[in-house]
């Protein structure tokens, strides 16, 4: 997948709109709860046709694909602007767009408005290696079953989507909970049994097909970077999402889609990422699915935190001179940067073919490689500048910061990889 | 899958040898694999980017790509040939008369004769503009004296081809030419790799006469065109994804049988190194940007990948990694890659100042 000319210019009129921009001055604001630059921000990007890229046209966007919206994130990226831009632009469209609740809500969004959402948990992946006697490679992959009654992780235990039930977006991927179909042993890591009495009566009791048990519900946010579950008997967590406090906030349980309530505050690594817990309000209709089209997002967003670093290092080692010479010159210094090139360069291509196929297997494997360029783009950038770059009022600390929070948000990588091994080395026939 | 794809599938699933041919680097292992390569000509799959006036078929790079891709996918035997063809005839390709690609390129196509690069000296290595080695004018043609080192191939191969200082002037004094390893005032010395075999060789040449009809392009001119092998050679042209691709794929088949947890990622992440080369190679193909420096990305991509995941593969296996001798022997290999075609931090630097605009 190749961006077009079309894709180039989209990116190079943001790109433009982005410069005249002082989005360092926007985040800090952003930051302390002060919104009023970032939305004007948003404005602009609404008359360029920005927030309703993903919109279906008949709620007045532009009906785009994955491909455009990762253009889009890239180039945000690049300029590190806050917000739940993924969220807004691309989740929120994909998990209400059949719901009654989607023609008053997107066109909203397109004008320039934020949404926000949490995502239900990720699901386990398989536990490596399977025991032996339990790896298959022929026919049915086979799992030990799972003892619904002895459930005792309270942790991480996979929201039981039964994807058949998902309306999809219309990329016609896979079910992007695919894992969820058949019963598997979690590794324990919370002994603390679950109660499920307190389960919101109005969300649908997650089935797990091949254990006909329900099992509790645990939220992840659709960007926070831990796994929610507060270990309390008996609690039903709430998830995470971002901005809250200025987005239409909506939470997604099992395959419902609530409105959110908002709750307490967390603090992100990334003090631009206002965390806020949602708990479940009205019940809007089964959720489409999002998940996939937010981590290309991400996986693009990440893409282009990496190369503004990457820019921010050279124009550093170009001016900043020791021993005589521009910093730059020294060998040591251009090999850590052309190091940071090569990562980017070669995660680009992912990140496209994850955006074009939207398939599970390149969705993960574009979040893996972006996660990683973008990590090295922010631990080269900082060494190359030296002290400078560890201040807070230097550009490159919030870029840093938010590759950092993003690194492990939206599935861990090593979630990731975990399903892109899962993907590939699964028999055909699941 | 192209026709053509299909084709060399169904060729190399009849064809290719069940067991390995023996080192290629041996006298019996470089007959076998030039054996080979006259049944891979018979079929004309040796070349088929090329015209087919030289024994190609007039294949589009991206239908080149496919067949490679078949090509590792089958397990097929190393290119024997593989430098001859990925460097010397895509520069007589670009720069050779009429004359030299007609008497040249066919011959090196069936393999009739293999070829040695002849670029490293003792003191010209990273700095290859360097050489000292000398072309020296004659009545119709030269003489070549002095010493190349880490010649790949030189030591059963029948001709060589590289840089001779012809003039004083650092770059523009130096001329590209072939010669034959067999002349008079030829002495090839092999050299024993850490593999046990001698993939490369010393050449010494003592007024070795060279005609006129061998130089490639005018005299003076051979650092650019040497340049434009070079970036074939880092590019891709010398590593087509399908071989990564296709260890990749073994590298799982290696995981199904033993599973390490602790190995999950770095499995994962082989694979998708190789499918990020593919498809930034195919992504390549679609864009007009002059390969160049580009290349150098490609090289310290590929090469520090194939290294990688073939250190993965002796974590899987274990105990058992000083023994299977397939990933062994690849594993060893694959030390060379950041090495060979132009180090890994000459590329860097080449990245840094000519793609990040670095001061020199």
């Amino acid at each position: 997948m190749t961006p077009t000319d079309e894709h180039r210019q989209l990116a190079a009129s943001l790109h433009d709109l982005l410069s005249d921009t002082d989005t360092a001055a926007l985040t800090r604001d952003w930051a302390a709860g002060e919104h009023a630059a970032g939305l004007a921000l948003l404005a602009r990007l609404a008359d360029l046709g920005a927030c309703g890229l993903a919109v279906p046209t008949r709620f007045g966007g532009l009906g785009a694909g994955a491909v455009e919206l990762a253009v889009v994130f890239e180039t945000l990226g690049r300029h590190a602007v806050p917000g739940p831009l993924v969220e807004s632009f691309a989740v929120v469209p994909a998990v209400v767009a059949a719901l009654p609740v989607a023609a008053g809500l997107l066109p909203r969004l397109v004008a320039g408005e934020l949404a926000t959402v949490a995502l239900p948990a990720l699901p386990v992946l398989p536990p490596w290696p399977p025991a032996p006697g339990d790896h298959v490679t022929d026919g049915p992959r086979q799992f030990p079953a799972l003892d619904g009654a002895a459930v005792d992780n309270g942790e991480q235990l996979a929201a039981g989507t039964d994807s058949r039930a998902l309306p999809g977006p219309g990329h016609g991927d896979p079910p992007v909970f695919q894992s969820t179909d058949q019963g598997r042993q979690f590794p324990a890591t919370n002994k603390t049994p679950v109660d499920n009495r307190e389960r919101p009566t109005m969300a649908p009791i997650p089935q797990f097909p091949g254990s006909g048990r329900g099992d509790p519900p645990v939220f992840q946010s659709s960007g926070g970077h831990r796994q929610f579950s507060s270990g309390r008997p008996g609690a039903v967590d709430a998830g995470l999402a971002p901005d809250a406090d200025v987005a239409t906030p909506l939470l997604v349980i099992g395959s419902t889609v609530y409105t959110g309530l908002v709750g307490e505050r967390s603090e992100s690594v990334d003090p631009a990422r206002r965390l806020f817990a949602l708990t479940p309000g009205e019940a809007l209709g089964p959720a489409g699915d999002g998940f996939g089209l937010g981590v290309v997002c991400v996986a693009a967003r990440l893409l282009g935190l990496g190369h503004g670093m990457l820019d921010l290092a050279c124009a550093h080692v170009r001016a900043r001179r020791q021993f005589g010479r521009p910093v730059g010159e020294f060998q040591a210094v251009k090999h850590q940067l052309a190091d940071v090139l090569v990562a980017l360069e070669f995660a680009r291509p992912l990140v496209f073919e994850a955006a074009r196929t939207l398939a599970a297997r390149d969705v993960s494997a574009a979040k893996v490689a972006a996660a990683d360029a973008a990590y090295l783009a922010a631990r080269t950038a900082l060494q190359v500048h030296g002290a400078l770059g560890y201040t807070q009022e230097y550009d490159l600390a919030r870029r840093l910061l938010a590759v950092r929070a993003l690194r492990e948000a939206w599935g861990t990588r090593s979630w990731h990889r975990a399903r892109v091994l899962d993907a590939l080395t699964a028999p055909a026939s699941r | 899958m192209t026709g053509l794809a299909a084709l060399a599938r169904t060729w190399l699933a009849a064809n290719v040898p069940a067991q390995p041919l023996p080192p290629m680097d041996t006298e019996a292992g470089f007959a076998a694999h030039r054996a080979w390569e006259h049944r891979l000509a018979e079929a004309r799959l040796s070349t088929v980017s090329w015209p087919a006036a030289y024994g190609g078929r007039d294949a589009s790079v991206r239908e080149w790509l496919a067949v490679e891709q078949e090509y590792w996918a089958a397990g097929a035997p190393a290119r024997v040939s593989g430098n001859g063809i990925a460097l010397l005839g895509s520069t007589l390709l670009t720069h050779g008369t009429a004359e030299q690609r007609a008497r040249i390129l066919p011959a090196m196509s069936r393999a009739d004769e293999i070829w040695a690069q002849a670029w490293s000296e003792p003191e010209a290595g990273s700095d290859l503009a360097a050489v000292r080695a000398t072309a020296t004018r004659t009545d119709g043609g030269w003489l070549l004296s002095g010493q190349k080192t880490w010649s790949s191939r030189a030591a059963f191969a029948d001709r060589a081809f590289g840089l001779f200082r012809s003039g004083a002037r650092r770059h523009h004094g130096l001329t590209y030419l072939m010669f034959d390893l067999r002349a008079p005032g030829v002495t090839v010395r092999p050299i024993t790799q850490l593999t046990g075999t001698p993939g490369f060789a010393e050449i010494f040449l003592d007024d070795v006469f060279v005609p006129d009809r061998d130089v490639i392009g005018e005299p003076g001119d051979g650092w650019r065109i040497a340049m434009s092998t070079a970036g074939r050679e880092r590019g891709l042209t010398l590593r087509a994804p399908g071989r990564f691709l296709a260890a990749a794929d073994r590298l799982l088949d290696l995981w199904r049988a033993r599973p390490d947890p602790a190995l999950r990622d770095d499995v994962v992440d082989a694979w998708i190194g190789a499918r990020a080369y593919h498809l930034h190679t195919l992504a390549g193909l679609d864009s007009d940007a002059a390969p160049g420096a580009e290349a150098s990305l490609t090289k310290v991509f590929w090469s520090e990948l194939d290294l990688t995941l073939h250190e993965t593969a002796l974590s899987l296996l274990g105990a058992d990694a000083e023994l299977d001798a397939p990933w062994r022997d690849a594993h060893l290999f694959a030390l060379a890659g950041p090495i060979y075609a132009g180090t890994n931090e000459i590329q860097r630097t080449v990245i840094a100042e000519r793609l990040l605009g670095l001061p020199r």
